[in-house]
């Protein structure tokens, strides 16, 4: 993992507010006084909590979480890719920087079944729009990329996000 | 033929468990749903003249009955000769289904798929033998798959509720709100008032049609998206290969993990894909020996070595 882990910066209080509000907000016009309410907590403490976990990243953001699908977005492909060893730092920031890529990682191969390295995720309402941009990117790797492949989804089985455990 | 409505699918969903064991199974629907007798054999009428019923009766469970040898038998065929050799089989009285399906190279090269059952694993190979006397079908590659553990056997239940692929059109002002509202909600003390303001609406709107969109599956939900590697926590993708027939139980075991925090099904020979979401890191590798233990399939651990991006937006 390359990502520096900031020091788990959260106490037991933040853990039940993370439980309290990881299902969603109250739909209530005082969404974070129903927690503190629920959780026995002071209001201020609550909204300070929230504050804090969101500049440190701990929440990445707060907001609508949309269902690709039920928005017409169907063709959701993951298109994954087996990229030369050298030149995967310099191709996954290319790639990554492609406005239609909405997430783009580098992970492990697992030989034989699976030549992969480079993962990139590509949305459309069709698959031809998926295809049409699988292309570009296609182009942009050039012989860096071995061989790809596009991965459609066709059934989301689970979409819950985080859960801590209670 | 006319898509069914919503009432057809509550009368799908109700049937789809069995019929109700009374004289008159009709009303018996009927005042469950709260419509009359007549709709409700109207409705089945029209759904079966349409062909989404296929029919309605009894289902035997061919294992409880003796058929206890139950092969799926594949055939790589001339992509030009599917639709008359699968003719071909389907004639035999023996074979209960016949369909064509992609192949999927090089894991499997096989087009040509059918079911042969018998009540001992020699009748039914003398019954595939017979399928391959035919000199076309019998010089195709081919294999035989027999059936070892049944997992599941429920045939296709219809869900009351929209599926997974259904569209919900979103008026102007809904996708002020999904496009508005992806991030960035205030922490403040009135922060639908204060979102709702600039958005040009109401709090109470605001907060009416959120609940809708909810409901109906537009958003997951709404509220804080949580960063597991930032509470000390770790997260990977991980993908199985998971045989047709027993997906549905394997999703279930696998959606029981409360660390899972995505699953989606994929076209491929790695066809199920979730994400790990743990609170301590060393769960990771225990979740997946867990899954690996339970399903008795692999796990393939594919954790991020790298992000190179990571968008958090729709635009809808």
């Amino acid at each position: 993992m390359n990502e520096v882990k900031a020091m788990p910066a959260f106490d037991e209080i933040d853990r039940r507010i993370i439980q309290a509000t990881q299902d969603g907000l109250p739909l209530v016009s005082r969404p974070y006084h129903a927690v503190a309410e629920a959780l026995g907590l002071s209001p201020d403490d609550v909204i300070e909590r929230i504050r804090r976990m969101s500049e440190s990243g701990a929440i990445r953001r707060i907001g609508a979480v949309p269902n690709h699908y039920r928005l017409g977005v169907r063709a959701n492909g993951m298109s994954v890719w087996d990229v030369n060893d050298a030149d995967i730092r310099e191709a996954g920031a290319e790639v990554g920087a492609i406005d239609f890529v909405s997430h783009c990682y580098r992970r492990p191969r697992h030989l034989p079944d699976w030549p992969y390295n480079l993962f990139a995720m590509v949305h459309g309402r069709r698959r031809d729009e998926v295809e049409k941009q699988v292309a570009e990117i296609a182009r942009l790797l050039g012989s860096r990329a071995r061989c790809h492949e596009i991965l459609y989804s066709t059934r989301i089985l689970k979409k819950t996000g985080l859960r801590l455990a209670v | 033929m006319n898509e069914p409505d919503a009432i057809d699918r509550r009368i799908l969903a109700d049937v789809a468990n069995g019929m109700p064991l009374v004289a008159a199974p009709y009303e018996e629907i009927a005042s469950r749903l709260g419509i009359s007798e007549d709709d409700v054999i109207r409705r089945l009428e029209r759904l079966a003249q349409d062909g989404v019923i296929k029919r309605l009766g009894l289902v035997v469970r061919h294992r409880a009955l003796g058929y206890k040898a139950n092969a799926m038998v594949v055939w790589d065929v001339p992509d030009g000769k599917i639709d008359a050799l699968g003719e071909k089989l389907a004639a035999y009285d023996f074979v209960t289904l016949c369909y064509q399906r992609p192949r999927r190279s090089p894991m499997w090269p096989f087009n040509l798929f059918c079911m042969v059952h018998g009540k001992d694993r020699a009748t039914v190979r003398q019954q595939i033998a017979l399928l391959n006397n035919d000199t076309e079908i019998g010089s195709c590659p081919t294999a035989v798959l027999f059936s070892k553990q049944c997992f599941k056997q429920c045939g296709a239940r219809y869900d009351a509720g929209t599926t997974s692929a259904d569209v919900i059109p979103l008026d102007p002002l809904d996708r002020r709100i999904v496009n508005g509202l992806q991030g960035g909600f205030p922490v403040t003390d009135t922060p639908y008032a204060d979102a709702a303001r600039d958005l040009g609406l109401s709090e109470e709107e605001l907060i009416r049609r959120l609940s809708q969109l909810c409901q109906s599956g537009v958003l997951s939900r709404f509220g804080p998206m949580f960063n597991a590697e930032k509470l000390g926590g770790d997260v990977t993708l991980a993908a199985m290969a998971v045989p047709d027939d027993c997906f549905d139980e394997v999703a279930e075991m696998v959606n029981a993990h409360p660390e899972v925090a995505h699953n989606y099904a994929r076209e491929h020979k790695l066809n199920m894909w979730f994400v790990l979401s743990v609170e301590q890191p060393e769960r990771i590798k225990e979740v997946i020996a867990e899954i690996e233990a339970e399903t008795g399939l692999p796990v393939y651990d594919m954790p991020k070595q790298e992000e190179f991006y990571v968008g958090l937006r729709v635009e809808v």
